[in-house]
């Protein structure tokens, strides 16, 4: 919640979870609720900073990550080809058909 | 490091090979042979994406070693020794590719251990972060070293003899990396493999 206007003054509120349930603790606008106020932006900006961290370090590996995922994907395209052009096929994500394969090894 | 991020335009004829690949999916014996003479015959396939993956691969390196032009050297190094034992003495075009994607990936997994384990002295949300990336890493390059075993299980005509577990001299020999032999394989005590679906109590 934080500051919250009556009457011409300021007063602070702390918003906190409590067993599942919101609750809001009363600060006043004393030097306690100066000290609680600069603790919550303190925390907050602590989060936003590591949020950006986390961010920057995302957008720096993403080209390097395309490029890997290119590289799999490709890859994994030849060698389905390869086994696929040798008479073996895919059933539940397993490669079947040896004896197919040797059968046409020898007709080939 | 822009310029090293320019992906080469795919050639032609990979679309001609989606287009195959798509078809004997399907159950379409037909193109076979047509397959077969496109992967034989059309070297360009080969030499795009392993100009791709090398491109990757120097990427990689250079993110890894930063400004550190000794790391650069000796992981550059590192990388080719092993690219070299995993493909064997006289690969397949698709063995190298194959290679390849497997050092790629394990530069991605030395990238993320090495940035998880300086985490922990950081928030717990950088921590979880690469700790996620560290596990798809590994994930991935599982994967890409069981198409490797894959290749060499079905196509033994094209191995080039390395990833060979009982090798002393070999780096994957005593890792859990290494492959069992189908011969262990069927020495797995069938009550257990029955346990493990639940046919049993």
């Amino acid at each position: 919640m934080g500051w919250q206007g009556r009457d011409n003054r300021r007063y602070f509120y702390l918003a906190r979870r409590r067993n599942g349930r919101q609750e809001n603790v009363y600060f006043g606008r004393g030097p306690l609720a100066e000290l609680a106020a600069a603790k919550v932006e303190e925390r907050k900006s602590r989060r936003d900073q590591v949020r950006n961290e986390i961010r920057t370090m995302r957008d720096e590996l993403r080209t390097l990550d395309s490029l890997i995922a290119t590289v799999d994907q490709v890859v994994a395209r030849l060698l389905e080809a390869k086994l696929m052009a040798q008479g073996y096929y895919l059933s539940h994500r397993r490669w079947r058909g040896a004896r197919r394969v040797r059968t046409l090894s020898h007709t080939r | 490091m822009s310029e090293l991020f320019h992906i080469p335009d795919e050639p032609p004829v990979v679309e001609d090979l989606n287009w195959l690949v798509q078809r004997a999916r399907q159950g379409d014996e037909t193109v076979l042979p047509q397959l077969r003479d496109m992967l034989d015959s059309r070297p360009e396939v080969w030499r795009h994406y392993g100009n791709l993956a090398a491109h990757a691969k120097e990427a990689w390196i250079r993110l890894i070693s930063a400004d550190d032009l000794a790391l650069r050297e000796s992981t550059s190094r590192k990388a080719e020794d092993l690219s070299r034992e995993l493909a064997g003495p006289h690969p397949s075009p698709i063995e190298r590719l194959l290679a390849e994607r497997v050092i790629l990936c394990w530069l991605q997994v030395h990238h993320a251990d090495s940035l998880a384990a300086q985490a922990f002295t950081k928030s717990t949300k950088v921590a979880d972060f690469w700790s996620k990336r560290q596990a798809s890493a590994h994930r991935r390059y599982l994967t890409s070293l069981a198409a490797l075993v894959t290749l060499r299980r079905l196509l033994p005509c094209t191995s080039g003899g390395a990833l060979d577990a009982s090798r002393p001299d070999s780096s994957f020999a005593d890792s859990s990396f290494a492959v069992p032999e189908r011969d262990d394989v069927r020495q797995v005590d069938p009550e257990h493999r029955l346990r493990l679906v639940g046919k049993t109590k």
